[in-house]
């Protein structure tokens, strides 16, 4: 464990800062959830503090900050996806050709549907969109960051993009399941 | 091979959608005022302060032992709902899948683990909302807010335990209860047996504090622990409630 000095806590805590509110964002594409989206963000933090003075000396940390909040959020993803099994949508459905799933995602009118849709994708399917078309990283990094090829990455990517708008056109969101995400965490209990 | 169309749609659902998402103002609050720099010192110097903790905490453990909230203590948070509940230094954040959580989260091991007393039990499937954060001796606190309920007289509270003893923690009624299971199979036996957890008997705390919910219902905030006193699992449950 390192010791941070003054000058050094105050970079992190700069950087903590101005990273929230896109971590924050990441974490909530990913896992859907509010509340998972702030523990998510902590324990990056505290990942991050504890090599803080490597990090500091990079030239994007947020970029790293992002591929480790990518890496727990993957970790964690296992034991949601097994509780949503029951939710996938229904086996043998058309795929849809792009066009058509170009135009599932330009009629959305209601986000909470989207983001709905989006939790129904596979960790890794939703991983690999959100990376690509919300951080907007190159296929090589999004890559690298999963640890496999640039070829799995435009596959997974083009799969998640034919479900999704599979989903969007098939299925409807249960009515409890509207609630914006910022604003299932501060409700009463 | 995605069209440019299609990209052009999916960068424009997310951009709206991300743009919708706002860090609530109490996340915020709680995301940055916690310390991640925990001060580390002279290490011949942090040895001796050590010593002299130990030696005082053998003086005034016995003096808090007859009850008394203890201040929290700076280890990480677990989020329920509303509620903020500030865990022991020296945990942290975890799955419920790996050891040594695992071992006492009986839901997702409905075949492995039998409870010591009485008839195999089926837990509600509290899935994601359950929390859990892990020590490095092997201690694990799991936390959650059961589904809400309607209390009737037959059934005042379904997901209580029977037995146990009763607790006030501040205006909620609670109650304690020290249960174990009988650990027949574990996934990952070497790293399982490492934390402490082996097949056999094994040996927690769950702590019960009934909660209004609104109208007529209550929920359960249900609280389990491993290598916890049962001062300290109220203590978190305490503070948690009265923020």
């Amino acid at each position: 464990m390192q010791v941070a000095g003054p000058a050094s806590r105050r970079r992190f805590e700069a950087f903590a800062a101005g990273a929230a509110d896109t971590l924050f964002r990441t974490g909530c594409l990913l896992t859907g959830d509010a509340g998972e989206a702030e523990d998510l963000v902590q324990e990056t933090y505290i990942r991050l503090a504890r090599r803080w003075h490597r990090v500091a000396a990079m030239d994007h940390p947020v970029a790293y900050a992002r591929r480790i909040l990518v890496n727990l959020a993957l970790d964690g993803a296992a034991r949601r996806s097994r509780q949503r099994a029951e939710l996938e949508p229904a086996a043998g459905q058309p795929e849809l050709t792009d066009e058509s799933a170009a135009r599932a995602l330009r009629q959305i009118d209601d986000l909470a549907e989207f983001r709905w849709a989006l939790a129904r994708l596979t960790p890794r399917e939703r991983t690999v969109l959100v990376l690509r078309y919300w951080a907007d990283l190159p296929v090589a990094e999004v890559a690298e960051i999963l640890g496999c090829s640039a070829g799995t990455v435009k596959s997974t990517a083009s799969r998640a993009a034919a479900r999704l708008a599979q989903i969007l056109t098939h299925n409807q969101p249960p009515t409890g399941q509207r609630a914006t995400p910022a604003a299932s965490k501060e409700g009463p209990p | 091979m995605i069209t440019d169309e299609l990209e052009h749609e999916l960068r424009t659902a997310f951009a709206r959608t991300a743009e919708s998402i706002t860090l609530p103002q109490q996340a915020r609050q709680r995301l940055l005022q916690r310390n991640y720099h925990p001060a580390t010192g002279n290490r011949r110097l942090a040895a001796g302060l050590a010593a002299a903790v130990i030696a005082a905490a053998a003086i005034t453990v016995p003096l808090a032992a007859g009850g008394g909230s203890q201040p929290a203590t700076a280890g990480p948070v677990i989020h329920l709902a509303s509620y903020t509940f500030r865990l022991p230094a020296g945990y942290r954040l975890t799955t419920t899948n790996p050891p040594p959580c695992h071992a006492i989260v009986v839901f997702p091991l409905p075949a492995s683990v039998v409870p010591a007393h009485g008839p195999v039990a089926q837990h509600p499937p509290y899935g994601a909302q359950m929390k859990a954060a892990a020590s490095a001796s092997g201690g694990c606190i799991l936390a959650v807010l059961a589904p809400r309920y309607t209390p009737t007289a037959a059934m005042p509270d379904p997901e209580g335990p029977t037995g146990g003893h009763p607790v006030q923690i501040g205006p909620y009624h609670g109650v304690i209860i020290h249960t174990s299971a009988f650990v027949t199979d574990l996934r990952n036996r070497r790293q399982a047996v490492r934390h402490g957890i082996t097949p056999g008997w094994n040996y927690w705390t769950q702590l019960y504090v009934r909660l209004p919910a609104g109208g007529s219902t209550m929920r359960d905030l249900i609280i389990g622990a491993r290598q916890l006193p049962d001062a300290a699992l109220i203590n978190i449950a305490a503070n948690g409630l009265s923020t």
